[in-house]
């Protein structure tokens, strides 16, 4: 089959993964042994308060109600409203969230870059000190506690040599990059990388970038470990495999030939695992954010986690869960794309 | 291998007869607040005067005893389930393995955040929380080695002869997942203690407990007035005992397949 | 079979060929002192159970031996120039263009990610940069054509042909830039007897028609006989025997192409208990002192132990390596 009716399917196979995720979601958040508003006012048991709680929580309905009311408000985008301030948690997550965006998406890019070239360096100069350098590092690096990693950069970068700020995402007092407005149409995405760019503010740009780098290595690093290790121990294989024998025997650069052949082989496994990496990347992402002081769904989380405040640890989950889903398959439509054999 | 054995090794011992040891009390809040290493105490003190050798050589042990609850409960859960998921197959295996294949992508700490929040920061909900994300990954291994074997010309063969599921499941079955279920061990052995340090290094846990996460929880904000001591120590042991376990899980998957090397 | 194009100038000479893999077990002894001779437009078989160094002999010509964990010695002219100690920049040029491999295993020699067409287009731009992707693609489709496989197949991946089909593609890739000579290393054992036949008379057709000198790695007499014009036997990394293919039939020399040559079940042999050798292939890290088929050859006797049985001449192109022909 083509590429397309392999999307097409593989959306469709999506579609119970997501249900059942939300289903255990629910089931989790509402058979707790006791009452979230009992456990939240534990301290102050004032009956009226109890009362609105769970009214507005509508835990008085039976079960299959409030799983029904569940899955119709998940459809209409509406999570409910958070306990602790009873703001909308949608909204409260979407303003969130470019910010943990941001941070994952760049210590990813730097995870698989870094986890590529060193496994293939390693692979391709097999036996050799460099090879034995790479192997330590890439154990080492997937052992290495994130928050230790962030804590040393903190330490070495910030403290001791002043040289990157050691938390936020903008300076003190600075202006949040404003983005693009073309005629009645602003495009503001909240990534701020991204922002300051269309905005032309490059000032603005170097700013964010600069406090972008410690928490985005930190962790892109810890998650470069599983990768280089995956990619080395698949290039052993591609090296050795018959068709780049073959393809030497042509006569091929060596380049083509360990690229072409080799590591374009090595990879797809790394693909496969690049799903894995990204709940990794997430769980990552709340101990970073926290760490950094960095506004984002992680540490969002974190605080309401704190507070019991139980409709917006719900409606964070089940966005994580939906981003999970999704990256999942986006990543096998990657991995259709870069395997033919996988389409039949 | 043998690297990672004798970390490993070391830190429990260190761990297990940390009582014995004679350190000071690592609970005992003193006058000294955030000392840098001296002769009196070693290895500095914390930000509430604490003596960070004590809390060094004491720190592991919640974490260890979560370690090692998790992983028994999740292999006593995790194998048997994979066994009988592939031995059953049809609609039970598909909708089992859906179910586990759900939980398997979802992130481990953002999952034991929420579970230890809820019922209380004791070993065992800590334990358990980690533990239900692990089972999916005992599950997959364990029913694909499964599901190989049970295909197997030689099992056939047995089967003809008369051998019964039981006999078949220990014959051949067994001695092929140990080698799996080891490495899968191991490596949950190092990430549940990576999530319990990190939940603590949230600030969820016990703080009164001699944790090293614990200690990274405080040593945050210290450390920005430079006092390295409060994180680097704790911080090391983690790191070392994560990297023995991580080390022995390599060092068993490079001998039971030799083209690794 | 004689080919009709035989010319005197040899196009390939072995000379002295030593190579060794180190291992974990210890050092592999693959080559032993090998030397042959391959004369333009001639089908030279060469023979042996696995382990004989019948590939290795082959890598080393193609220059494919990898620095560790292989180490070799020896002289190696192809068309007259030395290929053994030239840079491997140089020997790029002359591998896959002048000389060129076909693989034993066609499911595992293609590369799975990538379309066929695009296996001939960048191997046809590699040592022709001057030919542009259109008139490449062009080039690729006349040869499928060759080959018997439909050119609009250009864009499909290894995995939808069928194994016959890709030998036929690793056949047509080795043609693709009419080298002048060719080693196939095994070219049919992955395939079944049906396919087997096809490949072979595809072989010979393409081998006339292109004029090439062939060399044909196997442990099958019969392919041998189908196919080649002189055969070498190989046995423990050493030649046991060279001879004109109608010669090492009728009259072999060597008790291990005598042992071979019965070992071959025929319908005419009817019920007959099947003959086969005894004892096992050498160990290389550890090979027998003496002549190296000893422990296992029915007229084995004294100096058979002790002394390595030198190449000696059996008649017209013919030379076989046992202490019997010097016994008169």
């Amino acid at each position: 089959m083509g590429l397309r009716d392999y999307v097409i399917i593989r959306v469709l196979l999506t579609i119970p993964l997501v249900l059942i995720l939300l289903s255990v979601v629910f089931l989790l958040i509402r058979v707790l042994p006791g009452n979230p508003c009992l456990l939240k006012f534990e301290h102050n048991l004032d009956p009226q308060d109890l009362a609105t709680c769970e009214r507005s929580l509508g835990l008085y309905k039976p079960l299959y109600v409030q799983f029904i009311e569940y899955f119709v408000g998940l459809f209409r985008g509406n999570l409910g409203l958070s306990m602790v301030d009873f703001q909308p948690v949608s909204a409260q997550i979407v303003s969130r969230f470019p910010a943990t965006l941001e941070l994952t998406l760049y210590a990813f890019l730097i995870a698989v870059l870094v986890g590529i070239v060193l496994g293939s360096l390693g692979a391709t100069k097999r036996g050799s000190v460099t090879d034995g350098a790479v192997k330590v590092i890439g154990i080492l690096l997937y052992s290495w506690p994130v928050f230790f990693l962030g804590l040393i950069f903190q330490l070495i970068f910030g403290v001791y040599l002043h040289w990157l700020p050691t938390g936020g995402r903008l300076c003190p007092g600075c202006q949040v990059p404003q983005g693009l407005t073309i005629g009645s149409i602003h495009i503001q995405t909240g990534v701020y990388t991204v922002d300051s760019i269309l905005a032309g503010n490059l000032p603005a740009l170097a700013d964010s970038v600069s406090h972008l780098i410690l928490p985005a290595t930190a962790l892109g690093l810890v998650i470069s470990g599983v990768f280089i290790r995956i990619t080395r121990t698949n290039m052993l294989e591609t090296l050795r495999a018959d068709y780049v024998t073959a393809a030497r025997a042509r006569g091929l650069k060596g380049r083509t030939v360990v690229y072409g052949y080799a590591l374009r082989n090595a990879l797809l496994p790394v693909v496969t695992v690049m799903g894995l990496q990204f709940a990794l990347l997430l769980s990552g992402a709340v101990l970073t954010e926290t760490e950094f002081n960095i506004d984002g769904l992680g540490r969002f989380l974190v605080d309401r986690v704190n507070y019991l405040d139980y409709t917006a640890i719900q409606g964070a989950v089940v966005f994580i869960a939906i981003l999970i889903a999704t990256v999942a398959l986006l990543i096998d439509i990657l991995y259709a794309y870069l395997d033919p054999r996988v389409r039949l | 291998m043998l690297a990672g054995l004798a970390m490993v090794v070391f830190i429990v011992a260190m761990s297990v007869l940390a009582p014995f040891l004679g350190t000071q009390d690592p609970t005992f809040l003193g006058t000294k607040v955030d000392s840098p290493p001296s002769p009196q105490h070693p290895l500095g003190t914390d930000i509430g005067a604490r003596d960070m050798l004590a809390r060094v050589v004491w720190g592991g042990r919640f974490l260890l005893v979560v370690a090692v609850l998790a992983v028994l409960l999740c292999m006593a859960v995790g194998v048997p389930l994979g066994l009988l998921s592939a031995y059953r197959g049809g609609m039970v295996d598909r909708v089992v393995t859906l179910i586990l294949d759900s939980i398997y992508a979802f992130p481990s700490l953002v999952f034991a955040l929420i579970v230890v929040i809820v019922f209380g920061a004791s070993v065992f909900v800590y334990a358990l929380a980690i533990a239900v994300v692990y089972v999916p990954s005992y599950f997959r291994v364990v029913r694909s080695q499964t599901l190989t074997v049970k295909e197997l010309p030689y099992v056939d063969a047995a089967k003809s002869v008369g051998a019964g599921r039981l006999a078949i499941i220990r014959k051949y079955i067994w001695p092929n997942i140990i080698p799996s279920v080891v490495t899968v061990a191991t490596i949950n052995f190092a990430d549940a203690i990576l999530i319990t340090a990190g939940l603590d290094f949230i600030g969820v846990g016990d703080l009164t407990r001699p944790d090293w996460g614990v200690d990274l929880y405080y040593g945050r904000t210290t450390i920005l007035s430079g006092a390295w001591w409060v994180i680097a120590f704790s911080g090391l042991m983690i790191l070392v005992t994560t990297l023995g376990f991580s080390l022995i899980s390599e060092g068993y998957a490079e001998r039971t397949n030799p083209k690794l090397r | 079979m004689a080919s009709k194009t035989i010319t005197t100038g040899s196009i390939l000479r072995v000379e002295d060929l030593y190579v060794e893999y180190r291992s974990d077990r210890g050092t592999a002894k693959a080559v032993q002192g090998v030397s042959l001779e391959l004369k333009k437009g001639e089908t030279l078989g060469i023979v042996g159970e696995s382990g004989s160094g019948k590939s290795t002999l082959g890598f080393a010509v193609m220059g494919l031996l990898q620095n560790p964990p292989a180490r070799w010695s020896g002289k190696i002219s192809f068309e007259g120039k030395e290929i053994s100690s030239i840079g491997e920049g140089e020997m790029r040029r002359i591998r896959g263009n002048k000389i060129a491999m076909i693989f034993q295993d066609p499911m595992t020699s293609l590369n799975p990610v990538m379309k066929i067409g695009s296996h001939f287009v960048e191997y046809i731009r590699t040592h022709e940069p001057s030919v542009n992707e259109e008139e490449a693609i062009k080039r690729t489709e006349a040869i499928m054509r060759d080959l018997g496989i439909s050119p609009s197949r250009i864009n499909d991946y290894p995995h939808q042909f069928s194994g016959g089909m890709r030998q036929r593609v690793m056949i047509g890739l080795a043609l693709a830039l009419k080298p002048h000579l060719i080693i196939a290393d095994e070219p049919t054992t992955a395939l079944d007897v049906i396919v087997e036949a096809q490949i072979l008379e595809l072989l010979k057709e393409l081998k006339e028609k292109y004029s090439l000198s062939l060399v044909l790695i196997t442990h099958n007499m019969g392919i041998v006989a189908q196919m080649a014009d002189r055969v070498a036997v190989m046995y423990s990394g050493k030649i046991a025997e060279v001879a004109p293919v109608l010669k090492i039939f009728e009259e072999p020399k060597h008790p291990y192409t005598q042992a071979l040559l019965q070992s071959i079940p025929t319908v005419e042999a009817g019920r007959r208990v099947l003959k086969v050798i005894p004892g096992s292939p050498p160990d290389l890290t550890n090979p027998p002192k003496g002549c190296p088929f000893h422990p296992r050859c029915p007229y084995v006797f004294a100096i058979c132990h002790d002394e390595e049985p030198k190449l000696l001449s059996t008649g017209e192109e013919a030379m076989a390596a046992c202490h019997l022909l010097s016994r008169k």
